[in-house]
């Protein structure tokens, strides 16, 4: 936890004016209006990519079969409401043109020009105008309106302020939700480069929460991905499809899909716009922080940065944030789910056990949210391969020098491409990430009250794993107050080191 | 193939920083690092160092900023006791698009082992020379070369074969290329911290090879003592965090034969004035080059609580160097 950022932005007043006031030059909006274009690019230099790995026309029908085969068995075995209705259609006139061309031993002549398959640039259209995001100002200005009072809903459910929060003012919003960092630094950097948020993730709600925070931070929006199964809800639908976030399919693992999301997260980020990914991927289910980030998205700001070196485009920026929330609102079913995958046989679902657990946590959730109901603390803006950036944009390495990103890219003095340098920069890249989350974390109530409670009644019943302290029945679970309060202070005074503690 | 068309640079001029020197200065233009005047003009101008005849490619300078400035790529091959000294005079000059590739196998302890020889120490305290060159530049692209060369052979123009390894592919590629030639074959790897700890550990093995020659035993003992050994590099190797396949390679079990079975390894030759009633001090100073292998079992020792790891070797050894045991009760 850094003190002194968080008292600086203490003294913010929330929301800040936009770095960018008009809105159609946001980044975001530019993109949008130049969707031809881009799309022209992501599909090309997804194809450039696939062919690496293909070197002959038979590899080139292997993989087109492989692909066609993957998702002829997600179609019957999970479709979703949000797919299109021709997605049936679709891929039968793919079976059959490849059943054509296989007739006509296309893939076997030797000199087909495999490169410019037909059907490849077919797949890989559909795919990229199916991700494809849009983005209105419009819907966006009305978004803006209605997120504060969506989320005083969502977060703070004491009773009787339904109608008080819908018409509170921002500022007093903002009070109960804080944003902590470096915000005045942030800002100039995304003038001055292009941004990419990585936030922990512990809930749905991460998504339109760091939406929010980047909009009270005044910064233009962010492009981040959203699982496409969301758009069986109605009025997200209209949302996502209208806030510019890109669409993924977990369904799909196909080489050439994944390629193309790489590809599409990559050339947006070399045209500047701002960017939020999950590179922990899925939702925490312990709730522990990441140790292990997922490297493929991050890869991209890498891939983008040695681009931008090349063409001369603008620098990216990789911004830590840290989301805590006194009570995760999905909390029982991930908590379930992580037992589930931890305990395996130990734990025995029971349900009267379970909804009594469920109304204490609720009970507590009440209780603790008087408070602060969410802390959003934005991290040290870093370069691409983990070094600090000051408010100049400048990269300063470990020993506090400055250095240039391009050197990075260079071998022998001049630049060069190469992927598996690159993926190791990523790795580099995923360990400072981690780091910073440890570094900005912010501990709640509702995280160091339920941490003590647990901890004495461990050392209660040494004997008992995590499974039997849970099936514990109610009354031996209780704590004398006394006890508590004492413990207590004692976690909280070894936090309070902790924080001061230069890390 | 890249289009290397900056100088090579060397830093230290050992015998195996003058062997190298040597090879690479067959295809490149070499500047080597020295501190002292008069090894410098054994190279510019007698043309002779370390008994080595020196190619014409070679100029020697004490100028840090030449180095640094002129060459993109450069092989440190300096005592590890002076090698975090020498990286920080070089850092202000370096940059992340400079390539390093040491040759020195031996640790970095994060304090003085000499003045406090009883502290135990974690894992976390002892550091190969790339994580010092990390720690210490601004370079990230770091490698290392290990294997069987003992300079002489190398420097009487004999075949060998080495290691370099990096987690960059293209420093493992830039490494072989630069040094790649007839007499000298070049393997690569990706895991650089097991090449290093294999080329690091199989020192002290040295010492209790050439001890045991010292005292006559022959070859049975010999192979007891390779096998044995490499039992025990794998057993801290693996403490250590790192995956003992690379013991296996050249690096690993063909380094540990290489100076196990050499009177011209320098740690061999330690151990065998050992068996020859010599002690420690005396034989420190009567080498003029560091022998690695001693410090290693010093660091070893006071780390070996604390990564659990059973090292009976190195439990003997030191004893012999520090605690006056008898090298004639080991049997």
């Amino acid at each position: 936890m850094s003190e002194q950022s968080h008292k600086q932005s203490d003294r913010t007043l929330f929301p800040l004016p936009p770095t960018i006031p008009d809105i159609n030059q946001w980044p975001l909006n530019i993109l949008s209006l130049e969707k031809e274009s881009f799309l022209q690019e992501v599909i090309e230099s997804t194809k450039a990519a696939v062919l690496e790995n293909i070197d002959s026309p038979i590899a080139m029908y292997n993989m087109l079969a492989s692909v066609l085969y993957q998702e002829r068995i997600r179609i019957t075995q999970t479709p979703w409401k949000a797919d299109p209705p021709d997605e049936k259609d679709f891929w039968n006139s793919v079976r059959s043109e490849l059943l054509k061309a296989q007739k006509e031993s296309r893939y076997d002549n030797p000199t087909y020009d495999y490169k410019r398959d037909p059907l490849l640039h077919k797949i890989l259209e559909r795919y990229a105008n199916e991700i494809v995001g849009h983005f209105n100002p419009k819907v966006f200005k009305f978004a803006q309106k209605f997120l504060p009072f969506i989320f005083s809903r969502l977060l703070n459910s004491r009773p009787g302020h339904f109608i008080k929060s819908f018409w509170s003012k921002k500022a007093a919003f903002h009070e109960k939700f804080k944003i902590t960092g470096d915000i005045e630094i942030l800002r100039k950097l995304s003038l001055e480069g292009t941004i990419v948020i990585v936030p922990t993730h512990f809930s749905n709600l991460d998504s339109p929460v760091i939406g929010w925070a980047v909009e009270s931070c005044g910064l233009p929006a962010v492009i981040y991905g959203a699982g496409l199964n969301l758009l069986s809800v109605q009025p997200v639908t209209y949302l996502i499809n209208n806030l510019g976030a890109y669409k993924l399919d977990r369904r799909k693992k196909n080489d050439i899909y994944l390629e193309l999301l790489k590809v599409y997260s990559q050339i947006a980020l070399q045209r500047g716009t701002h960017s939020l990914f999950f590179p922990g991927g899925t939702r925490s289910r312990s709730g522990a922080m990441e140790n292990r980030l997922k490297l493929g998205l991050l890869s991209t700001a890498i891939e983008a940065q040695q681009h931008n070196v090349k063409s001369k485009g603008k620098k990216i920026f990789i911004v830590p944030v840290v989301l805590n929330y006194n009570f995760v609102l999905e909390a029982p079913s991930l908590i379930n789910q992580h037992l589930k995958q931890v305990g395996k046989e130990k734990f025995v679902v029971d349900n009267f056990e379970y909804s009594t657990t469920y109304k204490l946590l609720k009970f507590l959730y009440k209780f603790f949210t008087a408070n602060t109901d969410l802390t959003v603390s934005f991290g040290t803006p870093m370069d691409i391969i983990g070094n600090n950036v000051n408010e100049r944009g400048e990269s300063i390495n470990h020993l506090g020098e400055k250095v240039e990103i391009e050197d990075y890219f260079k071998t022998n003095g001049i630049l060069m491409n190469n992927a598996q340098r690159n993926f190791e920069y990523t790795k580099i890249l995923g360990e400072k990430i981690v780091k910073s989350y440890f570094k900005f974390n912010t501990v709640l109530t509702s995280h160091i009250v339920p941490f003590t409670a647990f901890q004495i009644l461990k050392k209660k019943y040494p004997n008992l794993d995590l499974y039997g302290i849970l099936r514990l029945p109610m009354e031996d679970t209780q704590i004398e107050f006394g006890e508590f309060a004492i413990a207590l202070e004692k976690v909280r005074t070894k936090y309070w080191k902790c924080a001061t503690k230069e890390k | 193939m890249y289009n290397i068309t900056t100088p090579i640079g060397i830093l230290g001029g050992g015998s195996f920083g003058t062997a190298l020197a040597n090879l690479i200065a067959e295809q490149y233009k070499v500047y080597i690092y020295m501190r002292k005047s008069e090894s410098i003009a054994n190279i510019n101008e007698r043309r002779n160092h370390r008994g080595q005849i020196i190619h014409s490619n070679i100029t020697a300078t004490n100028d840090i900023a030449l180095i640094a400035n002129s060459c993109s790529v450069i092989f440190p091959v300096i005592p590890s006791y002076a090698f975090r000294e020498v990286m920080r005079q070089f850092a202000p000059h370096l940059n992340p698009g400079h390539i390093l590739i040491h040759g020195t196998k031996g640790f970095d302890v994060s304090f003085d082992i000499e003045n406090e020889p009883e502290r135990s120490i974690s894992s976390k305290e002892v550091y190969t020379m790339s994580e010092v060159i990390l720690q210490e530049t601004p370079v990230v692209r770091v490698g290392c070369i290990s294997g069987p060369n003992l300079s002489k052979e190398i420097a009487a123009g004999q075949p060998a074969a080495t290691v370099v390894a990096s987690r960059y592919d293209e420093v493992v590629k830039i490494g072989q290329q630069i040094l790649h030639n007839k007499r000298f074959q070049v393997y690569g790897s990706l895991d650089i911290k097991g090449i290093e700890l294999a080329g690091i550990l199989k020192n002290y093995i040295a010492i209790a090879a050439g001890a045991c020659a010292g005292k006559g035993y022959g070859e049975n003992v010999r192979a007891l003592l390779i096998t044995r050994g490499m039992a025990e590099m794998i057993y801290i190797g693996k403490a250590l965090g790192v995956n003992p396949k690379s013991f296996l390679g050249l690096a690993g079990i063909g380094d540990l034969i290489a100076t196990c079975c050499s009177p011209l390894s320098r740690n061999y030759n330690v151990g065998f004035q050992l068996a020859h009633g010599k002690k420690l001090p005396e034989i420190i100073g009567s080498i003029n080059e560091a022998a690695e292998g001693i410090k290693t079992v010093k660091v070893i020792k006071a780390m070996a609580a604390s990564i659990k790891a059973k090292a009976p070797l190195v439990s003997i050894l030191y004893k012999i160097f520090y605690e006056d045991y008898s090298i004639e009760k080991w049997n």
